[in-house]
């Protein structure tokens, strides 16, 4: 009987191929461990987000689900996490349920989405995928040189997580509008939220300019600012936004200048996401020392310039200047250099030297620097080594830091990897710590991967995508699936 | 029972073959402001579809080899569509790269992240094949170096159907 169920059930699921406008896919992470400061047992856990799709013509129905168990019943949860019907065509979009949108290029509204993030918050100690959404309805005219978007909607507040009441999650309510005229490369833009929870009903609009002065030259200027409501104070009310750029791209060499100007414009609980002008590192050490922006104040520049000696090989040279004026003013600086190229036989190189002040954090002098090397082997082998070193003064104390990786790998399919991170920084250790670690991903097909992860993690804050949370130690075995079907 | 049930599920998930995705069209900036469609941009026979951000290292490295396989291809009727995904953080450093790398396939800016989640990119970068229907024919997630080797055999093998 048991066999004819399971067969019956593989049957009907088999079967699903026919409907071939379903899609899905499903992200799970099983953990046995605990932050290794805890004085618990480790424990088992398990996280799943599975989305669901059906498509038929320009029509989309999606629906999602995601759950978090463990041995303690106040940190999980099995929640409904997304809903949605959507009309997609040429010119028009209309969207009822969860959806995803920018206004003001995020200085008014932001929402965001970090692939394959689960993050765990030190508050809850639940766990939850990593993204923002509204809930409501939303509808956009694309024409020729005119786009209209309007949306009305709830918006997500991830800092709390699925285990908390609706209202505590969704605590913003968002109606907003954005036209964007175009004429002759450029764009100009006009935006508009009010904002309305059980503190305040706020006003914002924002203008725009944007376009290519010359074929090499671009550039984006955008200036927002409280309009009326009710429920702030006075000196809350004199919040602004202003942030422009200006690009210069020539076929082998270009400059970005950027300028940012933030007064009180952290938006509700956080809705919108304002450019940072920060460089955003994907090395480790210096990814984890990203400036986070605060818009509730915060002025500042930033230079990029780019040297292409040829198709693989560059140079890049960054300045970062951020200051936050809170009674004390607080200065970030950064200086960045990196050289990237291909070198001895399809190898190739990366080096990059960073010195950076951090008035914020109180890091003075930081050093950072770092080599990465992906060498090709024979029959489709390879390896990838990273090394990264980080040095600066806090107090009384030299911090040093040190990330090392070496990955061998075969195709896409294997990578078995291997991690050392070193600190004596005495916000995390007493003594000088040692976090090891192995991480092996496989990948089946394209429908289907696997991630095994052993040993310690160093948690703290990443950035990816241009947002910024924050990763909390591990210490145990954590094995991800992530299937599309 | 439902242990069962979940093994079949898990079963079932293995045996499956997705080839459910479809590109719905749409319209979209490119990144010299310029409107296009998908029924505008897609090749005769192919269109390959590439998700990147100018943070995310593997995806740089993989653009000048989908740039030599756009060369190689376009008069096959294969176009090629990169889909910058970069938030309104970074999108000032979506111009310099593609100036950079000598990118000459349409860059279109997905900064709300729409086309990706429609079509359920969970990695960077992702690099899709469709044919003129729209029809994912191939998905590729991630890059390492060889993997060219592989998309140019996809496209020759589908090429030749």
């Amino acid at each position: 009987m048991r066999l004819k169920v399971l067969l019956g059930l593989v049957f009907v699921i088999l079967t699903m191929d026919l409907f071939s406008q379903f899609s899905a896919s499903v992200l799970s992470e099983y953990q046995n461990g605990k932050l290794p400061k805890d004085t618990t047992e480790n424990f088992n856990s398990i996280y799943s987000r599975v989305l669901i799709n059906y498509q038929m013509g320009n029509f989309k129905v999606g629906t999602g689900i995601q759950l978090y168990q463990t041995p303690y019943s106040e940190r999980n949860y099995v929640h409904l996490s997304a809903g949605s019907i959507n009309y997609q065509s040429e010119k028009v979009e209309l969207t009822l349920g969860n959806y995803s949108q920018v206004l003001g290029n995020g200085i008014l509204l932001r929402n965001y989405q970090i692939p394959g993030a689960i993050v765990e918050d030190k508050g809850f100690r639940t766990k939850q995928y990593f993204y923002t959404d509204m809930l409501g309805a939303q509808v956009a005219f694309h024409m020729d040189k005119l786009d209209v978007k309007a949306l009305w909607g709830y918006a997500l507040n991830n800092l709390n997580p699925p285990i908390l009441d609706w209202e505590l999650r969704r605590y913003d309510e968002v109606i907003g509008t954005e036209v964007s005229y175009r004429f002759k490369k450029q764009v100009l833009g006009a935006s508009g939220i009010r904002l309305h929870n059980e503190l305040e009903t706020s006003y914002y609009g924002m203008l725009s300019l944007s376009g290519d002065i010359t074929e090499f030259l671009s550039y984006y200027s955008g200036y927002a600012r409280y309009l009326s409501g009710e429920g702030k104070e006075t000196k809350e009310r004199d919040a602004y936004a202003l942030y422009g750029n200006i690009v210069l791209t020539l076929p082998s060499f270009g400059i970005s200048a950027e300028y940012k100007n933030y007064q009180n414009f952290l938006i509700g609980t956080g809705i919108n996401e304002p450019p940072a002008l920060v460089k955003e590192h994907y090395y480790k050490l210096l990814n984890r020392s990203t400036h986070v922006l605060q818009p509730t104040n915060e002025s500042g520049v930033q230079l990029e310039a780019y040297y292409q000696m040829n198709l693989f090989s560059s140079i890049v040279a960054n300045y970062t200047l951020a200051v936050n004026d809170f009674g004390i003013k607080y200065r970030y600086q950064e200086w960045f250099l990196e050289y990237s190229g291909n070198v001895f036989n399809d190898t190739d190189l990366k080096l990059f030297v960073d010195y950076a002040d951090d008035e914020f954090k109180s890091e003075y002098n930081r050093v950072s620097y770092g080599v990465n090397l992906d060498v090709p082997l024979v029959n489709h082998f390879g390896f990838l080594i990273e090394a990264e070193g980080q040095g600066f003064e806090r107090l009384d104390s030299y911090v040093s830091n040190y990330y090392l990786n070496f990955t061998l790998r075969r195709k896409s399919k294997w990578f078995w990897g291997t991690q050392l991170e070193v600190s004596n920084d005495p916000f995390i250790t007493e003594d000088k710590k040692i976090w090891p670690s192995v991480l092996i991903k496989y990948k089946y097909n394209s429908n289907h991967s696997l991630q095994l992860f052993a040993g310690e993690r160093r948690g703290g804050p990443a950035c990816n995508a241009g947002i910024c949370y924050e990763v909390l130690d591990f210490s145990g075995v954590e094995l991800r699936w992530m299937a599309r079907f | 029972m439902f242990r069962l049930f979940f093994v079949a599920i898990l079963l079932s998930f293995f045996v499956i073959e997705a080839k459910a995705q479809t590109v719905r069209n749409f319209s979209a900036n490119t990144v010299s402001n310029d409107k296009v469609t998908f029924s505008g941009l897609k090749g005769h026979n192919l269109t390959i579809i590439d998700f990147w951000a100018s943070w995310c290292k593997p995806c740089i490295k993989s653009m000048p080899l989908i740039e030599k396989i756009y060369n190689e291809f376009k008069t096959d009727g294969v176009n090629v569509i990169g889909f910058n995904v970069d938030g309104p953080r970074s999108v000032s450093k979506v111009k310099p790269i593609i100036s950079s790398l000598n990118i000459s396939y349409p860059i279109i800016l997905d900064t709300e992240s729409k086309i990706m989640r429609d079509l359920n990119i969970e990695v960077l970068p992702s690099l899709l094949i469709v044919d003129t229907k729209g029809k994912v024919l191939y998905r590729h997630e991630g890059y390492v170096k060889g993997d060219e080797i592989e998309w140019r055999d996809v496209i020759v093998g589908l090429l030749s159907k």
